[in-house]
């Protein structure tokens, strides 16, 4: 049987009530910008749909210097309404501009590698996620929820909230393409660094992008950081250390071996970038 | 087999259409509507030759279920088409032969007003970026952006 | 000189205002009431025996009026090249026994919708014996390689040879005499036409037995004939009505829907649409071939060239389609509008088992010029000689005798790098400024002198 229901719930809880009645026959979909094309391509055979488009969840409100951000939240209005590093720039760089109106933060923490370019961003900005349920609402930092390489959402549970921190020091996005709009990522650096009066970096943050099969941190790369000033040899050796441990995937767009290589190419550029800019308190 | 029902606003009229639950604006419009201007190149979101506006802004009718549109605006290339004439957008495409099949040009003009609705005198990089998202295998795009920027030029911008 | 009307005048499109409107009608906004729709099993493999097609789910499936394999279809081959006298046939419309390449067609699921066809084609039950696969043009023709053709060979058969091939006069000769040999070795990954429309099809039963079918072919009288012979039913029942092609380049000359579309609407009675995904577009249609050109010049140190040796692999796919045909091409060509007095070639129309390939834009020929002219600058970089000199020294001259045994009669190539010369602001010193093609001297004269 194709799909035999579109529910549009007007809020969270009784989208809720819905997963738990359907449970595994409904697929839920925020912007649907995945959800159609798996429908269309033919790889997705949905018995019911669930669409949080209409749920409630598309609040966006800066609060004591922290983002919260509804899971519903366009691309579109990331980047035309928070001035949050990063985020701003990975929004405004995603897919082309009538798929930023439609593709959502909380759908993005879902897609497929090569893609989730919010997630990439958000994880660099040390971002917690909001994951609700009929009993109540749990936060986890962003770093765990991608863990295990895939977004650790439990069956009955839904993505509500992002909570976003203003980052404190100096950041850098580098998003390598095949062309330079409206396209999957080759591989992604997010950058986010804290200097102390000397320009040794006192606290590091790498987040890749198409680097694995969801966002990740580059812990290693981040170690070759602290307690360094920030220096060509500092530099390199971190964008060395990035590559470790990553499995990027292979696409038409490029080969995982290719993606291998350009990760300490997009690691290099953003630390660059940094480096040169003006050190931060000087 | 069963059936949802969706009331929007098409072109300016009052609309509801009746479809299987799955289906998309893109769908809705072409085969329920009877609105074949706007075209269907991937269904993937990757092409931007379904661009139409919902609410005024560009929107890939192929990734939109039809029920997201319940309540909203939905404009096609047909419903700015004035009654015996053109659109200036339309004919500047014209002059310009900014179309050659034809086929990437619905979703082109649309993305193109989108945002000269927003920003009436845009700049060429300005303009490449708003169609950034559609794709046209014949034309090489310099006579597409030529033709927006003629039409901005007639707005007071263009120049920087 | 007579005044011209329209020639210099910048003439709007006939079509423009239907484009710039929406109201050009393209295949796809044909519609019918009652129609059905058509979603295609293909091939997971590049390689495989077919063991067995299980089609009972996806017919029980609610919605589905019925699924055609290949005992549906009267004529199985699909034909194009047997209308010029090209054989033998090698391409089965629906797969029946093996497949040959990934994304080839094996069954057609008819359904009231392309959602219910869609998932209706995904529970069809292939049992598909995998074979190892030849994927690469200098490994089919190695004898360790499988022999995929039923021929058994990987190439097409031109005059008995395994090849089509030029001899004119001694290129050992010309390579012994050579100040300098200068080698190369070009190659082209295949390259999809990418049109924004994808192939559609829509093909209605008439009350009089006729069909009428809509369909976005760049060749619609080839597709009349070629549909009429699968389908064997007279040309005059079947009324094949063309249209605003969404963008071809090439890539709508292969008669890839329209029998199936046809067959469809015979089998149920009513009016069926076929229209690609995006997906087949890009795997299942014809691309241009990949192709692999080594290039071996002999040449002097005043510029001339005395010879040129050349084997070229040309990577047709799993079936002709025009590849044949455009290898000949190729030979013919990559020569280059250069007039050389021993000239060797030979050109391989190769079978792997990778997505078929066939007509774009000049194939064959685009191919060879490529080859051609970056192996001209290499020869001019290895004697020091200016890259607009070789060329204009080389250049073919009415009355040559080209390779293929055809006397030139309308060359143009100095005229035209002259005035390119002219366009980009490079100025020709005045012995080359003055050539012309229907000069006696030259080198290519002194060659004809020689040869
Ligand atoms: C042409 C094209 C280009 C693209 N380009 C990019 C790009 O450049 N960068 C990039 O990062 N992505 C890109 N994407 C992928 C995608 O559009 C984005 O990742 C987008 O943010 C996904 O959000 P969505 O709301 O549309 O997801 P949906 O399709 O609605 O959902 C995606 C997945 O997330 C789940 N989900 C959605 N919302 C929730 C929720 N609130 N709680 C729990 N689960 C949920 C769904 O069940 C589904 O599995 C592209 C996609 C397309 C089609
Ligand atoms: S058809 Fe919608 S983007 Fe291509
Ligand atoms: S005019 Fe043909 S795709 Fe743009």
């Amino acid at each position: 049987m194709t799909a035999e229901a579109f529910h549009l719930p007007r809020s969270i809880a009784e989208a809720l009530d819905l997963l738990r009645e359907h449970g595994d026959d409904v697929v839920v979909m925020t912007g649907g910008t995945l959800v159609m094309s798996a429908i269309n391509g033919g790889q997705l055979f949905p018995r019911r749909l669930m669409s949080l488009k209409r749920a409630g969840i598309d609040q966006l409100r800066a609060e004591n210097g922290r983002f919260e951000i509804g899971a519903a939240v366009t691309a579109s209005r990331l980047a035309s309404e928070t001035d949050l590093p990063l985020l701003t720039q990975a929004a405004a760089g995603l897919g082309g501009p009538a798929l930023r109106n439609q593709a959502t933060i909380g759908g993005n923490l879902f897609a497929h590698a090569p893609y989730g370019d919010l997630g990439v961003a958000l994880m660099a900005l040390d971002a917690e996620v909001e994951l609700t349920r009929k009993e109540g609402a749990r936060t986890v930092p962003l770093a765990d929820f991608f863990a295990n390489g895939a977004a650790a959402r439990r069956p009955d549970e839904l993505v509500t909230a992002l909570r976003v921190p203003r980052p404190s020091g100096e950041t850098a996005w580098v998003r390598l393409g095949r062309r330079q709009a409206a396209t999957a990522p080759v591989a992604t650096a997010a950058v986010v660094i804290e200097r102390d009066a000397d320009g040794r970096c006192t606290a590091a943050r790498i987040a890749l992008g198409a680097a694995g099969p969801a966002p990740m941190r580059a812990r290693e790369a981040e170690a070759a950081l602290v307690g360094q000033p920030l220096d060509e040899s500092t530099i390199e050796a971190a964008a060395q250390a990035a590559a470790i441990g990553c499995e990027p995937p292979t696409d038409a767009l490029a080969s995982s071996w290719y993606r291998q290589q350009m990760i300490p190419v997009v690691v290099r550029r953003a630390l660059s970038q940094i480096a040169a800019a003006a050190p931060a308190g000087r | 087999m069963s059936a949802i029902t969706v009331s929007f606003t098409l072109n300016g009229r009052a609309t509801t259409l009746t479809v299987s639950p799955a289906t998309t604006l893109l769908t809705a419009l072409r085969e329920h509507a009877q609105l074949t201007a706007t075209k269907a190149g991937c269904s993937q979101g990757g092409c931007g030759s379904c661009t139409v506006l919902v609410n005024g802004e560009p929107t890939l009718a192929c990734l939109t279920p039809l029920a997201h549109v319940e309540g909203q605006e939905v404009t096609t290339l047909e419903g700015i088409t004035p009654v015996g004439g053109l659109h200036p957008l339309q004919k500047a495409f014209y002059d310009r032969f900014a179309a050659q099949c034809g086929y990437c040009t619905p979703g082109m003009i649309m993305a193109a007003k989108a945002l000269l609705d927003r920003n009436p005198h845009p700049t060429r990089e300005e303009i490449a970026a708003a169609l950034s998202g559609n794709l046209c295998r014949c034309t090489g795009y310099l006579p597409i952006l030529d033709a927006v920027e003629d039409v901005a030029r007639q707005n007071g911008g263009g120049e920087r | 000189m007579k005044q011209l009307g329209i020639v210099g005048q910048s003439v709007h499109r006939s079509d423009g205002l239907g484009h710039v409107t929406g109201r050009t009608t393209f295949i796809d906004d044909i519609s019918y009431p009652h129609m059905l729709y058509i979603s295609m099993v293909r091939s997971p493999v590049a390689r495989g025996k077919i063991r067995s097609i299980d089609t009972s789910k996806a017919e029980a499936f609610p919605g589905v009026a019925t699924v055609i394999t290949a005992k549906d279809v009267p004529n199985n081959l699909y034909t194009i090249l047997c209308l010029i006298g090209i054989g033998p046939n090698d391409e089965p419309v629906l797969a029946e026994d093996e497949v040959m390449y990934e994304g080839e067609p094996i069954c057609a699921v008819v359904a009231e919708s392309e959602e219910i066809a869609r998932e209706a084609a995904s529970l069809v039950k292939l049992d598909i014996e995998e074979l190892e696969p030849v994927l690469d043009v200098e490994y089919a023709l190695r004898p360790e390689a499988p022999k995929i053709k039923k021929w058994g060979t990987n190439t097409f058969t031109y005059d008995g040879k395994d090849h089509c091939q030029i001899r004119f006069g001694d290129v050992e000769r010309g390579f012994a005499e050579a100040d300098e040999i200068v080698t190369g070795t070009y190659q082209l990954s295949p390259i999809e036409h990418a049109p924004i429309e994808t192939h559609v099809c829509v093909a209605k039963p008439e009350p009089d037995g006729r069909l009428t079918v809509h369909t976005n072919t760049q060749a619609l009288y080839f597709t009349l004939d070629n549909t009429a012979i699968i389908l064997k039913m007279p040309s005059n029942r079947i009324r094949m009505i063309g249209g605003t092609v969404g963008g071809g380049f090439g890539g709508k000359v292969d008669v890839l829907t329209e029998p199936i579309t046809c067959i469809a609407a015979l089998k149920t009675g009513r009016p069926v649409k076929w229209r690609w995904t995006r997906e087949e577009e890009t795997r299942c249609s014809s691309t241009r071939a990949a192709v692999k050109i080594e290039m071996t010049d002999g040449v002097m140190r005043d510029g001339r060239i005395v010879a040129r040796k050349v084997r070229s692999l040309q990577d047709a796919g799993a079936y002709h389609r025009h590849s044949p045909y455009g290898a000949m091409k190729h030979m013919v060509n990559v020569v280059g509008p250069y007039t050389i007095p021993n000239v060797w070639v030979d050109v391989y129309c190769v079978y792997t088992n990778r997505q078929p390939s066939s007509a774009m834009r000049g194939f064959g020929v685009t191919e060879a010029s490529f080859a051609v002219e970056v192996q001209m600058d290499r020869i001019a970089k290895a004697i020091g000689m200016d890259p607009w000199e070789i060329r204009l020294r080389n250049a073919y001259r009415n009355g040559d005798m080209r390779p293929f045994g055809k006397i030139t009669e309308d060359a143009t190539l100095i005229e035209t790098i002259q005035a390119a010369a002219k366009l980009v602001g490079h100025e020709l010193p005045p012995e080359l400024a003055q050539m012309h093609s229907n000069d006696e001297g030259g080198y290519a004269a002194a060659q004809r002198a020689t040869a």
